[in-house]
């Protein structure tokens, strides 16, 4: 293996393993091709901090299932993730109210309230650790804000979001559980 | 300083800049001699003087194996001999300069001078070195752990152990433990593959709970009000360490049953020194990176939505009984309880709940433990397991006494042959 070709690798191997990278410090190019190799494409977004880092995705709406080495098993989101992150992004994305950044909290009576049940369980670990992890949620100061990888979203699936947000915002029961 | 601006003689001039250190370790020719200058770093004035080629170290050591065989009484042999008989295996060369600093050293003596003839024999702490060198050239991790908690062990089982020696040697225990724990976290922070495969390799973390286990009892036993603050801090000692291995374990093997690779560790190996990118980008998707990123499935989201904006129609609260439940409107109980296992597991097949329970923030265990025993009972494919041993954590107010749990993760099969086979399709179906 070459030099530029082993410092693609390991730079890739750092942004499976830990969901991003700086691009500052990256060999863009040869990643690009090295994560091709893998089924897979780079994609540039900004952190928190609005320093750019590159998060891998796939090309098209849906990544593809497939059966041979390198497996590119399809890791949807489960429910539970699902759910928090369409209430975080309604938070954040709430008209007239500019929060830069949400509480663990905040979500959890957003949905305690939305659901009639108590939700902690199983929305804490999703907030917590799942969603840092798919790169969806950041934190930032103590807070949650929106994570580089969700930049990175398709068209298909932004517009599901904002059709969820605006059913939510919509909602009688919104204003109370958003704490209005 | 002075007026003259000179530094009084009485003090010493400090030093500006000081002295850098090396960026990176000595590059030792052979892997053995690296681990054994690691080790005996203590002693060592210059790094260089351990970096003899893995032939070399063959040499020196069939050298004084000759030695011994050559000359069983001890009365010195010609080098000529030694020469002839090794003179097959390695060149001539090597062989006299192996010769020579193992005289430098004090292993080998020198005999006799004869004319044109000298006669070596092997030295007491030569000897010793025969045994000495491979252990501690290949011994590694948990293995020299291991070896020395026994040694603890016995000195403090000894009846004639004073309290001082234990606590001497417990005190050591507890340092090299916390170096271990603090390297493993390292490793596994960094992702270091390989130093994870070959730290995994020996990780065992039931039996250092179990024999710290032991040798606690043995000094508690015979030195209760002596020693128990040193027990308690190796105690830590040893709980940070067991919990660094356990991270390693479930990093390495973390993603195996989700991709479906399964690869021997010599296999791992070899790829790791020969393969090519796309082989390495392949073994990594199956032991140790994230299999893919997340999917956010937009008919999921639109489902979150409906769910989440559920309204029951113009009575707010509705009597009790007088409505059906309805599995279309919210998440059925087995798909909410397999959704919280599932990320609780992250794809492994077992994770150990005890931590979580003794560290997270009340009611939470509670509720989790209340939840997944709930799921036990569905028999759709996941199962607790309650260990023996019983765990206090304790925050200075309040302590919480918690069992050892695991959260397991059945297979298909299982689940078909305890549960009949509609429960299975079931299960699947709900996968």
């Amino acid at each position: 293996m070459s030099d530029p070709d082993s410092e693609a690798a390991i730079m890739l191997a750092h942004l499976r393993w830990r969901g991003r990278v700086r691009a500052a410090d990256s060999p863009i190019a040869a990643m690009e091709r090295a994560a091709e190799t893998a089924g897979r494409c780079l994609q540039i977004a900004n952190a928190a901090d609005g320093e750019p880092v590159l998060v891998l995705g796939w090309r098209g709406s849906e990544p593809a299932a497939s059966t041979l080495a390198p497996r590119l098993s399809r890791r949807r989101a489960t429910v539970s993730m699902t759910r928090c992150m369409v209430v975080a992004w309604a938070l954040l994305h709430e008209v007239g109210h500019h929060r830069a950044s949400v509480a663990t909290d905040e979500i959890v009576r957003v949905l305690d309230k939305l659901t009639g049940r108590s939700s902690r369980a199983w929305a804490v670990p999703a907030i917590e650790d799942a969603l840092p992890q798919a790169g969806w949620l950041e934190s930032h100061h103590g807070q949650w804000v929106l994570g580089p990888a969700s930049a990175t979203w398709d068209d298909l699936t932004r517009e599901a979001m904002d059709t969820a947000v605006r059913r939510l915002h919509d909602h009688p029961g919104w204003r109370e559980a958003a704490g209005d | 300083m002075d007026e003259d601006g000179k530094v009084p003689e009485s003090l010493p001039a400090a030093s500006p800049v000081s002295q850098p250190l090396p960026r990176s370790p000595f590059p030792y020719r052979s892997a053995k001699a690296r681990h054994a200058a690691s080790v005996l770093g203590v002693l060592l004035r210059e790094a260089g003087a351990l970096d003899c080629t893995d032939e070399e170290v063959a040499a020196a050591t069939e050298l004084c194996h000759a030695l011994v065989d050559l000359d069983p009484d001890g009365r010195g042999i010609p080098t000529r001999r030694l020469y002839e008989y090794l003179g097959g295996r390695f060149p001539r060369a090597v062989l006299e300069r192996r010769l020579a600093a193992l005289m430098s050293a004090g292993a080998v003596e020198k005999h006799v001078d004869k004319l044109r003839e000298q006669e070596v024999l092997l030295s007491m702490s030569g000897s010793l070195g025969l045994i000495l060198v491979p252990e501690i050239s290949t011994t590694f991790g948990q293995k020299a752990l291991l070896e020395r908690l026994s040694r603890v062990h016995a000195r403090a089982s000894s009846p004639e152990a004073t309290a001082a020696d234990v606590q001497a040697d417990i005190i050591e225990l507890r340092r090299v433990l916390t170096g271990f724990a603090n390297s493993l976290r390292r490793i596994v922070d960094e992702g270091n593959v390989a130093a994870m495969l070959e730290q995994a390799s020996e990780a065992d973390d039931q039996e250092i709970r179990i024999r710290i286990g032991r040798l606690s009892k043995v000094i508690e036993d015979k030195f209760a009000d002596e020693l128990t603050g040193d027990l308690e801090d190796l105690a830590g000692a040893a709980h940070r360490y067991v919990r660094q291995q356990v991270r390693l374990l479930r990093q390495l093997g973390a993603n195996r049953s989700i991709t479906g690779h399964w690869l021997r560790s010599d296999e791992i190996h070899e790829i790791l020194r020969s393969g090519s990118l796309a082989r390495l980008a392949s073994l990594w998707d199956g032991i140790v990176f994230d299999q893919a990123p997340y999917w956010l499935d937009p008919a999921r989201i639109i489902s979150a939505a409906e769910n989440l904006t559920f309204e029951q129609g113009e009575q707010d609260i509705p009597e009790a009984g007088t409505h059906p439940l309805d599995e279309a409107e919210e998440p059925s109980l087995r798909e909410v309880l397999a959704d919280f296992a599932e990320l609780l597991l992250s794809g492994k097949d077992e994770v150990d709940l005890t931590s979580m329970l003794l560290q997270g923030r009340w009611p939470d265990p509670i509720i989790m433990i209340a939840r997944l025993s709930a799921l036990a009972g569905l028999e759709i494919g996941y199962d607790l397991s309650y260990g023996q041993g019983l765990l206090i954590g304790s925050d200075g107010t309040k302590s919480r006494v918690v069992s050892v749990v695991k959260l397991q993760r059945i297979r298909e099969s299982t689940v078909r042959r305890a549960a009949g086979s509609d429960v299975a399709e079931e299960s699947s179906a709900h996968e």
